[in-house]
């Protein structure tokens, strides 16, 4: 099977022909009565049985493994891939769609559908639809098919992008070196979990610790709506859609996991290109769904309209803070970011000069050999920058691994192309203009620097311990 | 017209198996490495050829393979450390001023492009990258190649175009080249049965030869857009067609394959511990479509154990260089007799 | 009859894992002198893959406190010894995994390799296999534990190392 995640995630993968039941090593505690001997038989339909010394046959537990298991182990991702494939899957929300129209309505879980803006995008050029037309579509697909609301991620990439702002001019300001420059972005799971797994100690300190708009949106339906609706979290089945694989790992990480409600703060990811094989599945295309107004709750704007943020297809990162900084450290207002290309399209770098002297100098750096050579610099102590915008895909989030793929190289290229197009066409507001973010931190979160802001918003990343266990290193 | 190969020197002083050996490009330095984590750098010094240099502390696992720079002045070393270590003499003594590090584990091989401006390396964590020298001789990652599904074994370059040839664990050769930014696969050779060790191009660079753990060695031609034979092609990238496949020479393994771009001659290490010369029949009726090779000379138990490698000094046509897991180094003169 | 003890020179306190020096091949005809030439040959072939089997027979389970034998995983007649060449020997071992998804089947087939490495000083090729039909992935595990160049890797992995080294050494 052909790998969907990253390249950065492939390349971490070790593996010479695994299947995650027969090479996992993971050990897994087994409930044994002491003094109890016993016979272990295979049947010829794989299932153990032990067989007591009466004779009885007792079937075994399988030992079952789960995503986080397979993120906390340094073993493969491989592995990691087929677990999410059943966790992880339109077949998943296909399930509990169906359970709900089982229940009765007081054990009905309100589902919540959170569409990223690269999808929707990707989508749009695969259809041929404007972006309002898509997000209408999707909206009516997913209410059809029994979700109750439907969010746009942009929303609380704006919380992402502010709190980005803001703990990049304090560590410049700082100097702390706990919190080193450059501060790498933070966004890309695919590159987080590269960053743990690879380069642990030493990279992670780099690494904003502001969650992603998908955790942030998480965190925002789990919480905040979740107290709204009188819901608990557990009875909120949140759904994400993303224009990445790696996205389902970082849903997976055990810092989004609620272990008061037992329920993760998303509890699946789909893929755009999942959407498509939903569509599929229903026998429509998303051009005949009827459309249905969008859900103004956790909206950019109350009427009906889409708005995006400047400085490309993953975010926007690095433009923001690159003006924000520019204004509260240096008091220069940035009309117009130029960037500059370096060694390929996938690495640029902008600058500031005050005075004929270069104050900032920030950086992209997207797909593998731009993040290699990035974090070689940086263990170098050789980083000329003081913020690095990375993504693990090449032409970053807008050609995720997860998106909508036809399959030939050269339609391929097009759709990306277009979805760049439809991308750009939006119109831009930066975060600080959104009230409603304003109000949410007040009501929300106490404040901008409260215990609860930081929770809610930020998070931790945790290096991976090489594997030393010889009976598991692949070889 | 029979052939032979002589022995002309046993070079002896590695501690520990022999993984590889490379002329430099004025074909009067050899340099050969192994387990022993060590370089050894040879020279003729009379008639004889001693060893001239030892090159330590560079690396902490076994040198898998070293590659000189076309100018002669750098050396490339790869090791199972997973590093790439560039060598260069500014201080007057060989000394490691570059180290190349991004490979997850042991790095099978490494090559330096003809114009000297780009490196090669692969691994067994299945990935090719391109490394770009840099004026100031920094290395930068310029392209990851993950494109075999294992074990990358040897990489070797074009001999005066940028393009790359890769061989695998995954019994496949791929070739590759820059286009749009970035490297990208333009062919991918099947046909091997196992691990395919070794691969070189002859000195026109339309001929490919390759060799594997199936114990074969495969011909390769290419054939460009609009061809006469109308082979088809991908689009305006040219295909690459198995033209002969000799079998039966090998009893083991073949380790590697080298084509002297002077004479012509294919000479391969095979683990039956004998070296073999493969010479083209020149008077074959379709040499391009149908070429014809035949056993000119074999060194047989040329060492005691598994050859690994064998490498044609670029200036003295038909002298071949030897290693071996028995530690040792050998140089042979190939004569042919009327 | 040939005694065994007198001619398997093992020398156990040799460096573990050194793969160059090995000595000298001894010499077995003194005691079979009256044998055909066909029948030296062949009983020089019997003894070597006697000697074989003795080194793998006590390799521990990497897992396991038993050893190899005792799990049949190796047995006598998986041992086969053929002339290669001028004095030198062809020896393929076929070992069978305790079940049929064995993960440490790799392993195996290192200590299996690293035994004869370091204890055998005859010059001999050595093929190992996975019993046909015994593991689900036992084409994959033929090709790596064949391939010198992952082996030689793998040894050069502390950790590796010393499981191996763990398997391999002999009873106390």
């Amino acid at each position: 099977m052909a790998s969907k995640f990253s390249g950065v995630l492939q390349l971490t993968d070790l593996d010479d022909f695994i299947t995650p039941s027969q090479e996992c090593i993971k050990p897994v505690k087994v409930e044994k009565t002491a003094g109890e001997v016993g016979k272990i038989k295979i049947h010829n339909d794989g299932s153990y049985v032990q067989v007591a010394q009466t004779g009885e046959e007792v079937k075994l537990q399988k030992a079952k493994i789960t995503l986080n298991d397979c993120l906390a182990c340094s073993g493969c991702i491989t592995s990691a891939e087929a677990v999410l494939i059943t966790q992880q899957s339109q077949d998943e929300l296909y399930r509990v769609l169906e359970q709900n129209r089982q229940a009765q309505t007081s054990q009905e879980k309100l589902v919540v559908i959170s569409i990223s803006p690269q999808s929707r995008t990707s989508l749009a050029a695969r259809y041929n639809l404007s972006s309002l037309d898509t997000a209408r579509k999707l909206t009516g697909f997913f209410k059809q098919l029994g979700a109750h609301y439907v969010f746009d991620t942009t929303f609380t990439r704006d919380f992402s992008l502010l709190e980005s702002q803001r703990e990049f001019v304090q560590r410049f300001q700082n100097k702390d070196t706990s919190a080193p420059l450059p501060m790498l972005a933070s966004a890309c799971p695919g590159w987080i979990c590269y960053a743990e797994k690879t380069h642990g100690e030493y990279v992670l300190p780099y690494i904003s610790t502001t969650k992603s708009p998908q955790q942030i949106m998480g965190s925002l339906v789990k919480d905040h709506f979740s107290k709204q609706q009188g819901k608990p979290p557990d009875q909120i089945y949140h759904v994400t859609v993303m224009p990445c694989f790696d996205k389902k790992l970082e849903a997976s990480r055990e810092d989004f996991y609620n272990d008061v409600y037992r329920t993760r703060d998303v509890d699946c990811v789909i893929t755009s290109g999942e959407v498509e094989a939903m569509l599929e599945k229903e026998g429509i295309s998303l051009v005949d769904v009827t459309p249905a107004d969008l859900d103004t709750l956790f909206s950019s704007t109350p009427g009906a309209e889409l708005l995006s943020h400047s400085g490309g297809g993953s975010g926007g990162y690095l433009e923001h803070i690159f003006r924000y900084a520019a204004r509260e450290l240096f008091g220069q207002d940035v009309q117009s970011v130029n960037y500059r290309t370096l060694r390929n399209k996938d690495f640029k770098e902008v600058t500031l000069e005050v005075e004929g002297k270069v104050v900032l100098k920030f950086a992209l750096a997207y797909g593998f050999r731009n993040i290699q050579n990035m974090v070689q610099k940086i263990k170098r102590g050789k980083s000329p920058y003081q913020f690095v915008e990375v993504m693990a895909c090449p032409s970053g989030c807008l050609n995720g691994g997860g998106q909508v793929r036809i399959g030939d190289k050269e339609a391929d290229k097009d759709l990306l192309t277009r979805a760049e197009e439809l991308y750009s066409a939006l119109p831009v507001r930066t975060p600080e203009d959104n009230p409603a973010i304003e109000s949410l931190y007040t009501e929300w979160l106490s404040g901008r620097s409260s215990e609860k802001a930081r929770q809610m918003l930020h998070t931790s990343y945790h290096p991976v311990e090489k594997m030393t266990n010889a009976l598991a290193i692949k070889w | 017209m029979c052939a032979r190969l002589e022995e002309v020197a046993v070079l002896e002083g590695h501690q520990d198996r022999a993984w590889t050996v490379a002329w430099n490009p004025a074909g009067t330095v050899l340099a050969s490495a192994g387990g022993d984590k060590t370089i050894r750098l040879w020279g003729r010094e009379g008639e004889s050829w001693v060893c001239k240099t030892v090159l330590e502390d560079g690396h902490t696992r076994t040198i898998r393979s070293v590659c000189w720079s076309p100018c002669g002045t750098y050396l490339a070393s790869g090791s199972f450390d997973a590093t790439t270590c560039v060598w260069d003499r500014k201080s007057g003594d060989y000394e490691c001023g570059a180290t190349l590090e991004g490979h997850e584990n042991e790095v099978k091989c490494v090559a330096w492009s003809p114009s000297g401006q780009l490196i090669a390396t692969c691994s067994r964590d299945k990935s090719v990258w391109i490394w770009e020298v840099s004026e100031d001789e920094d290395y930068e990652c310029a392209s990851v190649l993950s494109l075999h599904t294992q074990d990358v074994k040897h990489v070797t370059w074009h001999p005066h175009k940028e393009i790359l040839a890769s061989a695998s664990y995954d019994d496949t050769v791929k070739l590759y080249r820059e286009a749009d930014d970035d490297w990208d696969c333009l062919a991918t050779l099947e046909g091997h049965d196992s691990t395919v060790w070794g691969v070189c191009f002859d000195q026109s660079g339309e001929r490919l030869a390759s060799c594997s753990e199936d114990k074969t060695l495969k011909i390769w031609q290419e054939y460009a857009p609009g061809n006469e034979e109308g082979i088809q092609t991908p689009g305006s990238d040219p295909t690459w067609k198995c033209v002969c496949t000799l079998s039966g020479y090998h009893k083991r393994t073949v380790y590697d394959v080298k084509w002297c771009h002077q004479t012509g001659l294919l000479a391969t290490a095979s683990g039956d511990d004998c070296i073999r010369v493969f010479r083209e029949d020149e008077s074959a009726p379709d040499r391009r479509n149908q070429p014809e090779f035949s056993l000119a000379a074999t060194a047989e138990q040329a060492h005691s154990q598994d050859v690994n490698c064998v490498a044609w000094n670029p200036k003295e046509p038909g002298l071949l260089a030897s290693c071996s897991d028995d530690g040792v180094v050998k140089i042979w003169r190939y004569k042919e007799e009327e | 009859m040939v005694d065994l003890a007198s001619f398997c020179r093992f020398s156990f306190n040799r460096p573990i894992f050194s793969t160059i020096t090995r000595p000298e091949t001894y010499n077995i005809n003194l005691c079979v002198l009256r044998m055909s030439k066909d029948a030296v040959l062949r009983q020089e072939l019997d003894d070597l893959s006697d000697i074989v089997y003795d080194l793998i027979r006590d390799i521990r389970d990497p897992e396991k406190d038993n050893t190899l034998e005792e799990l049949d995983v190796v047995y006598q007649s998986g041992v086969q010894v053929e002339p290669w060449g001028e004095g030198k020997f062809h020896i393929s071992i076929e070992f069978t995994p305790t079940v049929p998804h064995c993960s440490l089947a790799t392993l195996i087939g290192l200590c299996l390799r690293v035994k004869l490495e370091n204890n055998l000083p005859q010059h001999y090729k050595l093929d190992i296999t996975v019993k046909e039909g015994t593991h689900s992935t036992g084409p994959e595990i033929n090709k790596q534990i064949n391939d010198k160049e992952r082996i030689a890797a793998a040894m050069e992995n502390p950790d590796l190392r010393a499981v191996v080294k763990r398997c391999v050494q002999d009873p106390e």
